[in-house]
């Protein structure tokens, strides 16, 4: 004991004035010990975390202090003081935002503040500490939400169970939020809110708000204050941003590569050292990607030593200025990684190694377990070609690694959401491919149509459906520029179009004739009829460019429109259509309601057979659009295809299937507290059972850009029924109802209507004159007409304060619950009737009761509190008999 | 016009409840002039006499009794729903009768 104490005081007393560290010779020459006994108890040491080990020939150690931790660099001290201000500050939680270029150590920081708190005795132990990274969502912004703040069962496809977010997990303690920028709007101001409020709701929850108190840091490699909201950013008390490496000075970057070839040496079963010119290079380099890249540099340099050594080239692992993947000396340009997206399955790969990682720091797959598993193998079946292989792994490691830092953020618009990446590139650089065809620019938009209409055929498995109209042919240059481009499409992407597709191709690429005319050989009639203000004609307009020619006509359907009016509308159209052409057929494709039975009305009007076709959606449009086109088709092909679309849509099951959303109600405000809020708590209490799916949402609007991006977010994941409040926003296909017309009757049979016609689930019953009022004062009118003795409204107050726990405890659906309330109260009637004629025995005996009745103190503990509040109110004691009649019955 | 009077039994656990309830519903019925027999009770005692009545009504507080009751009540052909939950939380008579009356059609 006392001589690894000797061999500490010594470690220390060298290490003030040699911070390079002391080799386990020179302590035991000064302590007069022999080699290998002082280098047992440094390891000793270096096991208790009092010293630091350096690799290297010899490996030196240095005393490691327990007040400052060199490893993390000096320039890092200050920040990390001014945030063990905030973790330390004992009377209000001070959130701690990090900025930094990529690669400083924005999570290392992160996780060191969290040890120093637990060092200094700031937090316990087992004080939580998540670490998420919001970039390992950010393509589904939805999941991100969720995975941070928890999801509710059913709150989007997917979500079968109900599960706790990490907020919920970190509740307590701290949790680090890496790239927090990559947090949606919305999701930015649920964090807002639960900062300010602490309280919070997991996805999908419409009412239930959960508590929690958290410690946020977060990290962002961004402006901090152009990507997160004002008033979130506002919330961060302490802001830090740490240098990047190239600020660092000298001594911090060598300890640095100590620390990192230290910990690389830790995977090996070897010692590992580094060449002189090798650390030079290490140190000298511009290195922009930090301390990440000079991790992942450190690593391959050590893959490529070890190698070395598992070839028996060199004894020992000695990392040479050769290993380390710098060009030269030469300053290194973070290298643009435009190749990375040329093969489409790299792309899918990389997504998912960065899907896969909980967290950026997390290291690879160790190159050393992978090394030595391929040469056993090797040695197993005798290959003779072992260095290649090897050399194989090493390269593909060096992929990974390379891979694993991907030239900043992708931009995402549109087109990434509907049209898979490798097309997209494809089709990017498409008017260069084409540049010799047309001298005019081609345009994006162009462009776009292709694009969408090379990813439906994708979708649709084509080879199929390869039964195209005969259409006029495009002119011969576009012909020619069509089938260069699917040339090119087959070369860079593998996607290959059949000769009528290039053909169809070639129409896109014609410059757009005004209008575009009905084609004489279509032979039966397609008309689009759906709800909505412009969802039909959007619906055929996107069809119709797709095909290039109007092949759908559309009549959109407002909901302020009667259905009368509108059946007046589709006899018109269709009889002027009848009038202009001779169709075979006319297939109407409807959505819902009663536009479905509309079509047989017609049926015997004009001798000629119509079709409905129900539940209409974007793949069928299309399809019935290409089908009519066909020559000789029959109205009831047409229909059977169109069907079909529809089906093979959901059995293919892929990301482009539309879910069932969840509807959703948003109240708006400048402020999305005042307001906003006010509507969402009465609304909440207007909903009907039939109702109770409906989200709402409190949404702040910006007062001067009026800025809706969170609203077209939440669109996307609901169904936006109605947007409510007092600022006026006008968004495509939702209805806005001003918070005034609410006050008046028929502001409110407005907000109803949307609601019924938007109910997915149509056979609950619907009494819209008597909403179930919330809670339980529902049954105080119940209990007025039939007790004596009970205030109803007193009694009903107590059981919303003090059933719901009961509720839970048994399981209770919601109208049982209201049963047992009303139960309670005719009981808690008798009881004041038996206690002032003195009948309470025989009320007693009226009791339904099992002798063998058992209840456990939980069970009893549930009731206390109803009990309890009951007979303080009324005066009259709840006798043991009562209480378990009513316990059995409530179970 | 001449209807034949309908037998609705109203269930709950103890019976208290559910005769209040079938008394808003006899009056309900006296005031529309229809012939309505509206009796009460515990679970308990249907067993016996399921087969008197037209029609079994169940007080939400027993809704996890239905499958019993519809299973003793099925040979005797009398139809079981849970009442109306708004009718019960206010104690509507008028609602509860007409719920009873479509039942037995």
């Amino acid at each position: 004991m006392s001589r690894q104490e000797d061999v500490l005081k010594q470690l220390q007393s060298f290490s003030e004035d040699r911070p390079q560290g002391v080799s386990a010779e020179e302590i035991a020459h000064a302590l007069n010990i022999n080699r290998s006994t002082a280098s047992r108890y440094l390891n000793g040491l270096v096991q208790s975390n009092q010293a630091e080990k350096i690799a290297g020939k010899p490996v030196r150690y240095y005393r490691r202090s327990s007040q400052q931790n060199q490893d993390i660099g000096e320039s890092l001290q200050p920040l990390v003081q001014q945030g063990m201000a905030a973790l330390s500050y004992p009377f209000q939680t001070l959130h701690v935002l990090l900025t930094g270029e990529t690669g400083t150590g924005k999570t290392y920081l992160a996780e060191h503040l969290h040890e120093e708190a637990v060092k200094q005795a700031y937090i316990t132990k087992d004080t939580p500490f998540v670490t998420f990274n919001c970039a390992d969502y950010a393509q589904n912004p939805e999941l991100l939400v969720g995975q941070i703040f928890g999801i509710k069962k059913g709150a989007f496809t997917g979500a079968v169970q109900d599960e706790p977010g990490l907020v919920e997990l970190a509740d307590g303690g701290i949790l680090f939020l890496d790239e927090i920028h990559r947090l949606p709007a919305s999701g930015q101001e649920m964090l807002f809110y639960l900062m300010d409020k602490g309280v919070y709701r997991r996805f999908g929850e419409a009412t239930r708000e959960r508590q929690a108190k958290v410690t946020f840091i977060g990290a962002t490699t961004e402006r901090s204050d152009e990507v997160l909201l004002p008033t979130l950013f506002r919330r961060f008390s302490v802001k830090l941003t740490i240098p990047p490496l190239r600020a660092r000075s000298r001594k911090e970057r060598i300890a640095l590569l100590h620390l990192l070839l230290q910990q690389e040496e830790g995977k090996m079963d070897t010692h590992l050292s580094i060449e002189e010119k090798g650390s030079e290079a290490f140190l000298r380099y511009s290195c922009p990607g930090n301390i990440g890249q000079l991790k992942n540099d450190v690593q391959i340099a050590c893959a490529r030593a070890y190698l070395r050594y598992l070839n028996h080239k060199d004894s020992q692992v000695t990392v040479q200025k050769e290993d380390i993947p710098i060009e030269n000396d030469v300053m290194k340009s973070f290298r643009p990684r435009e190749n990375v997206y040329n093969d489409p399955v790299q792309v899918s790969e990389t997504f998912e190694e960065q899907g896969r990682s909980e967290e950026q720091n997390i290291p690879l797959p160790n190159i050393y377990q992978r090394l030595d598993e391929k040469q056993a193998e090797l040695n197993a079946v005798g290959d003779i070609a072992a260095g290649d292989s090897l050399q194989k792994v090493v390269n593909q490691y060096i992929q990974d690694l390379t891979d694993h830092y991907p030239e900043g953020a992708i931009s995402y618009d549109a087109w990434h959401d509907l049209v898979d990446e490798d097309l997209l590139q494809a089709l990017q650089r498409a008017p260069t491919v084409l540049s010799e065809f047309f001298s005019r620019e081609l345009d994006k938009q162009s462009l776009y149509v292709i694009g969408l209409h090379l990813q439906n055929l994708r979708n649709h498995n084509m080879g199929d459906n390869q039964l195209l109209p005969s259409f006029s042919r495009a002119p011969q240059r576009e012909r020619k520029a069509a089938y260069r481009l699917a040339e090119y499409l087959e070369d860079t992407i593998h996607f290959k179009l059949p000769n009528d597709e290039v053909e169809l191709l070639a129409h896109f690429l014609t410059p757009e004739p005004e209008p575009p005319p009905i084609p004489n050989s279509q032979t039966v009639y397609i008309l689009l009829v759906t709800h909505g203000r412009a969802t039909a004609s959007s619906m055929a307009e996107v069809t119709n460019t797709l095909l290039g020619t109007a092949v759908v006509q559309s009549i959109d359907m407002p909901l302020d429109i009667s259905a009368e009016k509108t059946y007046e509308e589709i006899q018109a159209n269709i009889k002027r259509a009848l009038s202009l052409q001779t169709y075979q057929g006319v297939l109407l494709l409807v959505d819902m309601g009663s536009l479905v039975t509309l079509g047989d009305t017609f049926y015997h009007e004009w001798d000629l057979p119509v079709y409905t076709l129900p539940c209409v959606n974007m793949p069928m449009v299309m399809e019935a659009g290409r089908k009519s086109l066909v020559q000789g088709m029959t109205v009831e092909e047409v229909y059977e295809s169109a069907y079909k679309a529809m089906t093979l849509f959901m059995h293919e099951g892929n990301s482009s299937q539309v879910p069932k959303r969840k509807r959703l109600i948003a109240t708006v405000c400048f402020t999305g507290e005042g307001a906003a809020q006010l509507l969402e708590e009465w609304l909440a209490a207007q909903l009907t059972e039939a109702d109770k799916d409906v989200v709402i949402r409190s949404v702040r609007i910006h007062p001067v850009s009026r800025d809706t991006s969170i609203l077209d977010q939440l669109k996307d994941y609901y169904e936006i029924v109605a947007i409510i409040g007092t600022v006026h926003i006008s968004m495509d296909e939702i209805p806005f109802i001003p918070a005034w017309e609410l006050l008046k009757q028929e502001g409110s049979s407005r907000l109803f209507k949307l609601l019924e016609v938007t109910r997915q689930n149509q056979s609950l019953p619907v009494d819209n004159h008597q909403h179930v009022q919330e809670g339980y004062q529902a049954i105080a009118n119940g209990l007025g007409e039939i007790v004596t003795y009970i205030n109803p409204r007193v009694f009903c107050t107590i059981l919303d304060d003090c059933l719901s726990q009961i509720q839970d405890y048994y399981g209770w659906e919601d109208d049982r619950a209201l049963g047992m309330g009303m139960h309670i109260g005719v009981l808690l009637d008798r009881m004041m009737h038996a206690h002032l004629h003195d009948e309470m025995e025989e009320l007693q005996k009226t009791m339904p009761m099992h002798k063998d009745f058992d209840h456990d103190l939980a069970e009893m503990a549930v009731w206390e509190p109803l009990v309890n509040r009951l007979e303080e109110t009324f005066q009259v004691e709840f006798k043991h008999t009562f209480l378990k009649a009513t316990m059995k019955l409530s179970r | 016009m001449a209807k034949q009077s309908i037998k609705v039994i109203i269930l709950c656990s103890w019976g208290a409840t559910s005769s209040q309830l079938a008394k808003k519903v006899e009056q309900a019925a006296e005031k529309r002039g229809i012939e309505a027999d509206i009796y009460s009770g515990g679970t308990g005692d249907f067993k016996d006499k399921a087969a008197e009545y037209d029609v079994a009504l169940l007080e939400p507080q027993v809704r996890h009794l239905r499958k019993e009751v519809t299973r003793i009540a099925e040979p005797h052909n009398v139809p079981v729903e849970l009442v109306d939950q708004t009718a019960f939380a206010l104690m509507d008579g008028d609602k509860v009768l007409d719920q009873a009356l479509k039942l037995a059609e």
